[in-house]
């Protein structure tokens, strides 16, 4: 097992550690606070897989996945908050 | 990384959770795509693994900011109260823990 993989395997066990408020949470917000640690850990995974099996897709993956995480959350906190949405 | 998931999970305020996130979360995964970035060395895919890290370190700290302000907004606080007077007067009230 190279370091790569080791590392992937720790940053799996800590999302699904981060992932304990978001099926927990006592309020939305905390949901959307894990979900956006738990989004930037999964882009992370997947530069360590492209990174190790020197395959450029599974980037692009990453920034498109970060693309839509950053985009999703601010949207969903736009709902929330109410107001005029700009 | 690790303390981030670790203060997501046992802070017991939506304000402290937001604290372990922002920053050992941005601070973490910047430190981690800076280790791929010197592993990989000048190849194809690290000005892309550069890009990743530029938008995460801007992005990180706006979504905790809005996080934080649509928290604030959903506790029924006015605008002219700042937020430090809010926190004082929930202490002082008697609070409302999150007995978890």
């Amino acid at each position: 097992m190279s370091l790569l993989t080791a590392v992937s395997v720790i940053l799996l066990f800590i999302a699904i550690l981060a992932s304990y408020r978001l099926f927990l949470g006592p309020t939305i917000y905390d949901r959307l606070v894990s979900l956006n640690v738990v989004g930037v850990i999964i882009s992370i995974i997947l530069i360590l897989i492209s990174v190790e099996t020197d395959l450029g897709l599974y980037l692009d993956i990453a920034l498109s996945f970060v693309l839509l995480d950053f985009v999703g959350t601010i949207a969903m906190v736009k709902y929330l908050e109410g107001g005029e949405f700009v | 990384m690790f303390t981030a998931a670790l203060g997501i999970l046992r802070f017991t305020d939506i304000y402290m959770r937001l604290h372990a996130s922002g920053k050992a979360g941005t601070g973490g995964t910047i430190s981690i795509l800076a280790g791929v970035l010197i592993r990989v060395g000048l190849h194809q895919i690290s000005g892309k693994i550069l890009l990743i890290m530029i938008f995460i370190l801007f992005t990180g700290p706006i979504v905790a900011h809005s996080i934080g302000r649509a928290a604030h907004v959903h506790s029924g606080a006015t605008d002219n109260v700042p937020f430090h007077d809010v926190a004082t007067k929930d202490k002082e009230d008697g609070g409302d823990e999150d007995v978890d």
